[in-house]
């Protein structure tokens, strides 16, 4: 039976198991079920926090989308909704995809954020976007230009630090 | 006016990427003003009164031969924006942790001169600074082994450790967070 699995996993990878959307972003942050041997111990708080540079015109933030995925995977999986705490620190062009529509379209030739619909929801669901105040500066990307609910903060070196000594653990990819 | 700005800002950081220190909107900072520009920033991220920053950075890029390493640059400006925005300077303490071709850019002169055709190493100077700034600098003792780098080769202050891994988690166990880029 087992060796019948296997070799119907090898022959088929198409049979894998389909990605799903939900239950907290139903349009993005894709998961796909796990039978998974990491217990996540009852009562668990994950703070998680990412790293991001580099924009995506034109396609979903590929790692603003991967922040979302955490949170669909894990309330997916048992963790309540408001045991998932995540934070993307952005500093590089990706903070082009924060701007307010406007600012986007000044900034890029007229173009829509691809991004934008869906930072808006991970907003609404409580995940913070800190955006680089040094890297902002370079870019002349000021405050009032950020989607709202965007925070500044000095720089990104400084909310890594001060995240992680809140207890948020640092994403390494 | 402002696209101009940010236009003609754009343009500057396309075209002269060596002018980084004159950059608009940019000054020189309180800890070392000659060192990592700082922008001030209307902070939505507020830092805790009483907050010691512990921060490790991890460097492996080597700079070109005459250039200041980003990296570097940038442990000289996070010294100096968190004591611009009121944190003690000794509440700012920072590691950095070096291995592979990085290795290079803690070589005193002479022996970096004589691994890079006579050429001067650009990052030596803010190295010194840094260093009487407080900073510690470690170098992977298993990269200085592969690229035959003895301890009387780096610049006076840089201290080795068994290896880039070795420091990393001994830093973390004390409490540093790590930088992640």
């Amino acid at each position: 039976m087992r060796s019948f699995l296997i070799a119907a996993l090898l022959a088929s990878p198409a049979l894998a198991a389909e990605p799903q959307g939900g239950p907290v972003f139903a349009g993005f942050g894709r998961h796909t079920p796990v039978e998974h041997d990491v217990a996540i111990p009852k009562g668990m708080v994950l703070r998680h926090v990412y790293d991001v540079t580099k924009a995506a015109p034109g396609k979903l933030n590929p790692g603003f989308e991967t922040a979302a995925r955490f949170i669909n995977s894990h309330v997916a999986n048992g963790v309540a909704e408001r045991d998932v705490a995540v934070a993307v620190v952005v500093h590089g062009p990706a903070i082009n995809e924060l701007t307010k529509p406007q600012v986007y379209a000044a900034r890029n030739n007229g173009a829509a954020n691809a991004s934008e619909a869906m930072v808006k929801e991970m907003l609404a669901k409580g995940v913070r976007f800190l955006v680089c105040g040094q890297a902002a500066n370079a870019m002349g990307v000021k405050k009032a230009d950020l989607l709202p609910g965007v925070e500044m903060s000095i720089s990104a070196s400084s909310a890594h630090a001060i995240l992680q000594a809140q207890g948020y653990t640092l994403n390494p990819f | 006016m402002q696209r101009f700005a940010l236009a003609a800002t754009l343009m500057l950081m396309a075209a002269t990427p060596a002018l980084a220190q004159s950059r608009e909107g940019f000054g020189p900072g309180p800890v070392l003003p000659d060192l990592g520009p700082i922008a001030p920033v209307e902070s939505d991220l507020p830092i805790p009164k009483g907050t010691k920053f512990k921060i490790a950075f991890d460097l492996r890029a080597k700079a070109d031969p005459g250039t200041l390493s980003r990296q570097i640059e940038t442990a000289a400006r996070t010294l100096n924006m968190h004591v611009a925005a009121g944190v003690p300077k000794e509440d700012v303490q920072i590691v950095l942790i070096f291995h592979g071709p990085a290795a290079n850019d803690l070589l005193k002169p002479e022996a970096y001169a004589k691994r890079h055709e006579g050429k001067a190493n650009g990052s030596a100077a803010a190295v010194k600074k840094l260093l009487d700034a407080g900073v510690e600098f470690y170098l992977c003792g298993q990269s200085a082994m592969g690229l035959k780098i003895a301890k009387a080769d780096l610049i006076p202050g840089v201290k080795m450790s068994l290896s880039a891994i070795t420091a990393h988690a001994l830093y973390q166990q004390r409490g540093y967070t790590l930088n992640p880029f």
